[in-house]
């Protein structure tokens, strides 16, 4: 766009002494431009490719979900196991994003405002989940917390089953989704820097106050962001979840679970009317996130003029 | 309030910031702490407001020892370099943050919190712009709200670290004045840290000259200009040149030549040493006595011209100040250089 308003006014301005060189002049292409013709071959590659392997899928999903009408999709959810893996799958998010939400901050704010020995390397870790493929990750879980695991019999002990249940869910949730919040916050507050801080503590407020009025207030956006990054894995997970969940219908299968097993019972209809739903929930994230993004930049910045 | 800073260090790792300094700031004065970067001037202010631990020393408040007070406890007003406004709250807010983050105990009255951030927005002559945000204010503005921010606590001591630094030159200079009146009216006993020496010499009652985590000199800004105690304030301070001279028998000598200096105290000591000159203290003649030497150079800047002169038998420049509209020199003619005041210093 600025590119070529900048050809006008050259060419414009040319034009008032020497016509000819005006004409040849705004034929010239900026050193940083390509040619017409690999434009659009570059154009047209990236939207042929977006197309094919992100936008047809996702209008599959939803063709499929329809494809015998309102009722077969509606039907799906009448059944109780799939409003149990709805009910699973929301309590799952319910407590695996909180707890990542504390957790991010706390490691947030230990990375940005702290130098300690093993920094550099629990950074590292913190992009581990990212590494990792989730089904390694459950694998872990199941060898630490089954019953001849490491720390199986203490759990056992204390009465707990983690392995085949609950807890064995949030936890290999909460490890797929733990970088989310972190890796949102850490780049925001080491460029927001301690002077913010720093000034309300020389005006008297505690840690604690300085930490709710200042802090907080300053990574909102971005920290919003990673909570919905965070909630939209936490609910899509598929991996981790199923070798830790067992799979036993009606109690430890969730969204993702439940719609494998509808689709290797060749309930089509059902299992992508599930799916549909899912892939509404990352819409709908999406978009909020998009939304954010666009609020979030005129934060920043907003903090970045002088 | 007075200070008191006694044999203060601090080390940063292996690094020594501070070397044991020294310094007594009287009640409502107003110090400047005057420093090239990694002078130690803004770990010495940091030290004062409880923002740095110190590694050893004492910090005394009004003869009171503050070394182990936090900073809320030290009752100091602080203003940034970059404002440090918090930008999702209202100018007002702003404000009046130190009032409202108070146990309920110690917490004015919201109207009374309202009459104070007006009474301040009036001292900073930004009545009516309670309700804006920082980022609609320009950066002096900014600037003046985080002074009335500091001031809202009613601080003991005034702490301010290069506060016209993020500033252009122009609103450098209005502020500066601004905050000189501002000093002459409410009285607070201020420290503020800055590189840049004009600001300290034209703001300052007393101008504290630092340089690697040591005093070098403190004074009048009359004093550090006109004195300069070593060869670092000399450089530091205004315009000089310097000369390899020899001390022969308690007289110096540039060359072959011997310079008389008036006003330089008696010199006991014999052989190599540095002798600095500020331009305007170097005055030229066509005939007479002085130091011989030939013109080499010639620039004008601004409203008046510097001339720079070879002494004889030399390779050292001398260089002197002149009104532009005096008639100039022409480049290899002679004169005699009279020195009024310089500085000498052995090594």
């Amino acid at each position: 766009m600025s590119d070529g308003s900048i050809a006008a006014a050259v060419s414009l301005k040319e034009a008032t002494s020497t016509g000819g060189v005006a004409a040849r002049l705004s034929q010239r292409r900026l050193p940083t431009e390509e040619a017409p013709w690999v434009r659009r071959l570059l154009i047209g590659l990236a939207v042929g490719f977006l197309g094919l392997f992100l936008l047809l899928p996702l209008i599959t999903v939803f063709m499929e979900a329809f494809r015998k009408g309102g009722g077969a999709f509606l039907a799906a959810f009448a059944d109780p196991a799939a409003i149990d893996a709805i009910l699973l799958t929301l309590m799952v998010a319910a407590i695996a994003v909180p707890a990542n939400l504390v957790f991010g901050i706390s490691a947030a704010w230990a990375i940005a405002k702290f130098d300690f020995r093993g920094k550099a390397f629990l950074v590292t870790l913190i992009d581990l989940p990212f590494s990792v493929s989730p089904v390694v990750a459950g694998l872990v879980y199941v060898l630490l917390y089954a019953s001849h695991g490491l720390l199986g019999g203490l759990v056992q002990s204390a009465g707990i089953q983690v392995i085949f249940a609950l807890p064995g869910i949030i936890m290999a949730t909460i490890f797929v989704t733990f970088p989310f919040i972190a890796r949102e916050l850490i780049p925001l507050m080491e460029e927001l820097g301690d002077t913010d801080e720093e000034a309300a503590l020389t005006l008297g407020a505690s840690g604690w106050r300085m930490f709710w009025t200042v802090t907080l207030p300053n990574v909102k956006w971005a920290l919003l962001y990673g909570v919905l990054l965070c909630n939209a894995r936490a609910m899509g997970e598929f991996g981790a979840v199923s070798v830790v969940s067992g799979h036993i219908r009606g109690y430890t299968n969730t969204m993702p679970l439940h719609i494998e097993i509808l689709y290797n019972e060749y309930q089509f209809v059902a299992a992508f009317a599930v799916a549909s739903l899912l892939a509404a929930l990352a819409l709908v994230t999406l978009g909020v996130k998009s939304w954010l993004e666009h609020r979030y930049a005129g934060d920043l910045a907003a903090g970045h003029r002088h | 309030m007075e200070l008191d800073i006694r044999n203060l260090t601090k080390t940063f790792g292996s690094t020594a910031a501070l070397h044991g300094v020294d310094l007594k700031v009287a009640s409502g004065e107003l110090l400047a702490l005057l420093g090239p970067s990694g002078s130690g001037k803004t770990t010495l202010l940091r030290c004062v407001a409880g923002l740095e631990i110190p590694s050893g020393g004492q910090i005394l408040f009004g003869g009171e020892d503050a070394s182990f007070k936090s900073v809320q406890e030290r009752q100091i007003g602080f203003v940034f370099q970059h404002y440090a406004l918090f930008k999702h709250l209202t100018i007002a807010d702003n404000i009046s943050y130190g009032l409202r983050v108070r146990p309920r105990r110690t917490r004015p009255s919201a109207a009374a919190i309202s009459d104070k951030v007006e009474e301040l927005l009036a001292l900073i002559q930004l009545s009516g712009y309670g309700g804006r945000y920082p980022s609609q204010l320009s950066g002096g503005q900014r600037q003046r709200v985080a002074l009335a921010r500091a001031l809202a606590v009613e601080p003991r001591v005034l702490l301010l670290d290069e506060p016209f630094g993020a500033l252009d030159a122009k609103v450098r200079r209005e502020l500066r004045l601004w905050l000189r009146e501002f000093h002459d009216r409410t009285g607070h006993t201020t420290l503020f840290v800055t590189h840049d020496q004009e600001e300290a010499l034209d703001l300052a009652d007393r101008v504290v000259v630092m340089s690697n985590g040591k005093i070098e000199q403190e004074g009048t800004p009359e004093d550090v200009y006109d004195r300069p105690a070593t060869p670092f304030v000399f450089d530091f301070i205004g315009e000089s040149v310097r000369l390899d001279v020899r001390v022969d028998r308690g007289r110096p000598f540039v060359g072959q030549q011997e310079v008389s200096i008036p006003k330089l105290p008696p010199l006991l000591f014999d052989g190599p040493a540095k002798l600095y000159v500020r331009p305007e203290h170097v005055a030229f003649r066509r005939d007479g006595d002085g130091l011989w030497a030939t013109v080499v150079s010639l620039h004008r800047s601004g409203s008046s011209r510097r001339i720079g002169f070879r002494a004889d038998g030399t390779e050292a420049v001398i260089e002197a100040l002149t009104p532009a509209d005096r008639e100039p020199p022409r480049i290899g003619d002679r004169a005699a250089l009279e020195i009024r005041a310089a500085g000498l210093f052995s090594g």
